[in-house]
């Protein structure tokens, strides 16, 4: 593989889905998808024992205010299209480029959707470990997340070393 | 014959008056289940800000519930849009606020109210009524305010209970619509034909019912004061402040006490966030926090002739004052893990052609 035309189609990948993202027609299922998140999160938070309130975008405590807001940016689908973008730039079947990008969206959205419900208590218990959380902690961690996962399935999905694991 | 005719005379005579005394008591408006409503609106209810609600919030036969988060309705309340709940408890308002607009009234009462000290009955106004400084409720029983048109109180004014009086036994029918000012404090359920307005920190120990109208609300903090108090006042019970207080962001808040006998006296094991300051007389609590969460227990106590005492747990936090959005990676960290992916796939490549 050339390192260049990795870059280029890396770049054309992630230009296209970022701006077919930013498109009128996407934005129902966009937002649709950020609502749904959230509604997730209020009900796993009240099947659990907790208080939480859904309404749009917005997930709420009841008994104190404290409000969270899933905005664009918020739902993991920018890590996803960089993590898709590698997966697709990346020479393999279109086979393990399916497999990618399932896997790829699994492990970003699961982790994102933990973050949301975390963020949600910690803003509730201390506005600075909120912040901590919410800046340092959990931006490592979603990195770590998305290289793991890409580097995984290089692993796995690369034809080589793939020969390697059989011997 | 003739030695029971005195009896006779006797006895009509204290029928006679008892009726007449039982015409003229003013009683208790009939809720129905708007008893566990706190908010309650013909068109929408719409919030701003960390409103909280203790009680039921409902609107019928309009949808529109907004501003829930970040507002709450807590204390086992919930949220009623159009739902059959909401629809029977407008029902119910109209029974109501017919029943307190067609009590007899014992005084008539006009302008403002703010500085007189009323004990209970049925007081008539025949147009607009206010609240400036502040009103004191004395006694036991029901006080039912019939508003021929708009209530308005001002800004920092305040219902005070005292002698017994329970806030669950004030009545306001209001002929047209109701505007508490900022940062008051009121008492009482109000049963508006139009709208109620609750504006900036507000505080509500009653209810706001709205017939044909919306229901507004900003920052405020509702306390449902639970049913009608006949006989013996029920045991002493004490509600926490909104528990958000947003750092540099004028706070105002309350402690409420409900049951027992009024007046109450406030006070706070443990210490409040710096900037708010509680008033022992009233329980409000104000100021400008300047930081910290703090956990205190709350007591009040009440006038009885063996004092009741009740307690709570409250916080106070100092969130911040808008709503928070909560980026999964920031710009500076998509482009770094886009350059990492790249760094990684060409990294491999190279290794696995070694």
């Amino acid at each position: 593989m050339r390192p260049g035309r990795f870059v280029v189609f890396f770049a054309l990948a992630a230009l296209l889905q970022f701006a077919l993202l930013l498109t009128p027609w996407f934005r129902p299922a966009i937002d649709g998808f950020s609502h749904s998140l959230v509604w997730a999160s209020s009900f796993l938070i009240n099947a659990l024992g907790g208080k939480a309130s859904a309404q749009g975008a917005l997930l709420g405590s009841p008994t104190n205010g404290f409000t969270i807001e899933m905005r664009d940016g918020c739902n993991g689908i920018n890590v996803m299209i960089l993590l898709w973008s590698a997966v697709l730039a990346f020479p393999v079947s279109r086979a393990w480029k399916l497999v990618g990008i399932l896997v790829g969206a699994l492990a970003i959205q699961g982790l994102n959707f933990f973050r949301f419900i975390s963020l949600f208590y910690l803003g509730q218990y201390s506005q600075s470990w909120f912040e901590f959380a919410h800046l340092y902690l959990w931006e490592t961690l979603i990195l770590l997340d998305a290289l793991i996962v890409f580097g995984l399935w290089v692993r796995r999905a690369s034809p080589r070393t793939a020969a390697y694991g059989r011997k | 014959m003739k030695t029971r005719q005195p009896l006779k005379k006797l006895s009509l005579l204290l029928l006679s008056v008892t009726f007449s005394v039982c015409l003229r008591a003013q009683s208790a408006v009939p809720l129905g289940s708007d008893v566990t409503y706190t908010i309650l609106a013909s068109s929408t209810v719409t919030n701003t800000g960390p409103t909280v609600i203790y009680g039921n919030v409902g609107v019928s036969p309009g949808t529109a519930v907004t501003g829930f988060p970040p507002g709450g309705a807590t204390g086992g309340g919930a949220i009623h849009a159009a739902d059959a709940s909401a629809g029977q408890a407008q029902i119910d308002l109209t029974t109501a606020y017919l029943n307190a607009a067609g009590q007899a009234a014992t005084a008539t009462v006009s302008g403002d109210l703010g500085g007189q000290t009323l004990t209970s009955g049925v007081y008539k106004s025949t147009s607009t009524l206010g609240i400036t400084g502040t009103l004191t409720l004395s006694g036991p029983g029901f006080f039912i305010f019939q508003i021929a048109s708009a209530l308005t109180t001002a800004s920092s004014s305040q219902v005070v209970l005292i002698g017994g009086a329970q806030a669950a036994n004030v009545f306001w029918q209001v002929g047209s619509s109701a505007t508490l000012g900022t940062t008051s404090t009121f008492v009482g359920t109000i049963l508006a034909q139009a709208s109620v307005t609750l504006t900036t920190g507000a505080v509500l120990d009653g209810r706001a019912l709205a017939r044909t109208g919306a229901v507004t609300l900003d920052d405020n903090t509702a306390v449902n004061p639970g049913p009608t108090v006949s006989g013996a006042p029920p045991a002493l019970s004490l509600t926490c402040p909104n528990s958000s207080a947003p750092v540099g962001v004028a706070y105002n808040s309350s402690l409420i006490a409900t049951g027992g006998t009024s007046p109450y006296t406030y006070s706070i094991t443990g210490s409040l966030p710096p900037g708010l300051v509680l008033n022992t007389s009233s329980g409000a609590i104000t100021g400008t926090p300047t930081g910290g969460t703090t956990t205190f227990t709350g007591t009040v106590v009440d006038s009885a002739g063996s004092p009741a005492t009740a307690t709570n747990t409250c916080t106070i936090n100092n969130l911040a004052s808008s709503t928070q959005s909560v980026p999964t990676l920031s710009t500076w960290a998509l482009g770094l893990l886009a350059l990492l992916l790249i760094a990684y796939a060409i990294g491999f490549k190279r290794r696995a052609h070694v």
